[in-house]
């Protein structure tokens, strides 16, 4: 074995560790408020600075899944000097009941707080009753 | 002394997997003591909530972030006096969550204030704001005198 050839074997473990990526910061679970209309839940999630784009609801059996990404301050060249925020990744789940309307949630973005409607199931519904 | 706020945000199930959060906070309240810098006098009796907030210091400016998720920008007063920039606003419930069965309130509402000393003096006629996706960036142009000026050193 050549000298070269030894020199690449020590150097191999100390570049993956090189290229190890940065320890990924646990998601932070972004408050809510929960409340009921006549036909719907709605849950309204504080996720400033989420890029629309990131964000996304998935319906899964019994399960409502919410993620989204908070990075513009990878955009910005300066010396943080205090820090509060940092970086966000939004992540939280809600259990749905069976008296919800899964195939027709909707959700919007605005000023930082997504907005999602879950439409109740007509078991849920009020209904009026006819008197005969 | 520097008090520690509380974090809803932050503290919400997320113990003990944001052990390194602590450690941060931990950090932080050492570097502002030992080296100065920005402070934020909070004053906690006028505030029912807490935005969070990011400062940084870029060449030509400060960019002080502040997390306002829902909150709308008329309800919103930033200051400068001296080198205390001050903001403070209101989130305001909506009306159709007020009246709606609520199962579940986990969101800030009511008033809020916050002060932070700026270390250097700024241009605080040219200072500009913007409002997005619940962000508020204030930019605080910083004074010609007191931008780093590189010194040249001739060696004899």
């Amino acid at each position: 074995m050549d000298t070269n050839n030894h020199g690449d074997l020590i150097r191999r473990p100390s570049s993956a560790l090189a290229k190890r990526p940065e320890p990924l910061e646990p998601p932070m679970t972004p408050v809510a408020d929960i409340y009921e209309t006549a036909d719907a839940f709605v849950i309204k999630l504080d996720m400033p600075g989420a890029e629309k784009e990131s964000i996304s609801v998935t319906i899964e059996p019994g399960m409502l899944a919410v993620k989204g990404k908070a990075e513009s301050h990878k955009l910005i060249n300066g010396q943080l000097v205090f820090s509060e925020i940092g970086r966000r990744i939004y992540e939280r789940r809600f259990n749905l009941g069976e008296g919800v309307d899964g195939s027709k949630v909707e959700a919007q973005f605005e000023n930082g707080v997504l907005g999602i409607t879950i439409p109740k199931a007509d078991i849920l519904k009020a209904r009026e009753i006819n008197i005969k | 002394m520097s008090l520690i706020r509380w974090n809803q945000t932050r503290d919400l199930d997320r113990w003990p997997s944001d052990f390194f959060g602590i450690q941060r906070e931990i950090n932080r309240v050492f570097d502002n003591f030992i080296h100065g810098g920005v402070q934020a006098d909070e004053n906690f009796a006028a505030s029912y909530w807490t935005p969070a907030v990011d400062i940084v210091e870029q060449e030509n400016e400060y960019l002080v972030k502040m997390e306002l998720p829902g909150v709308s920008k008329e309800d919103v007063k930033i200051s400068l006096e001296s080198n205390i920039l001050t903001i403070k606003g209101e989130k305001k419930q909506e009306k159709e969550e007020k009246s709606k069965n609520m199962h579940r309130i986990e969101r800030s509402y009511g008033s809020f204030q916050r002060s932070f000393t700026l270390p250097t003096t700024v241009k605080s006629d040219k200072i500009d704001a913007v409002f997005k996706d619940g962000v508020l960036s204030i930019l605080l142009p910083k004074l010609e005198e007191s931008k780093p000026k590189q010194i040249e050193v001739k060696v004899k």
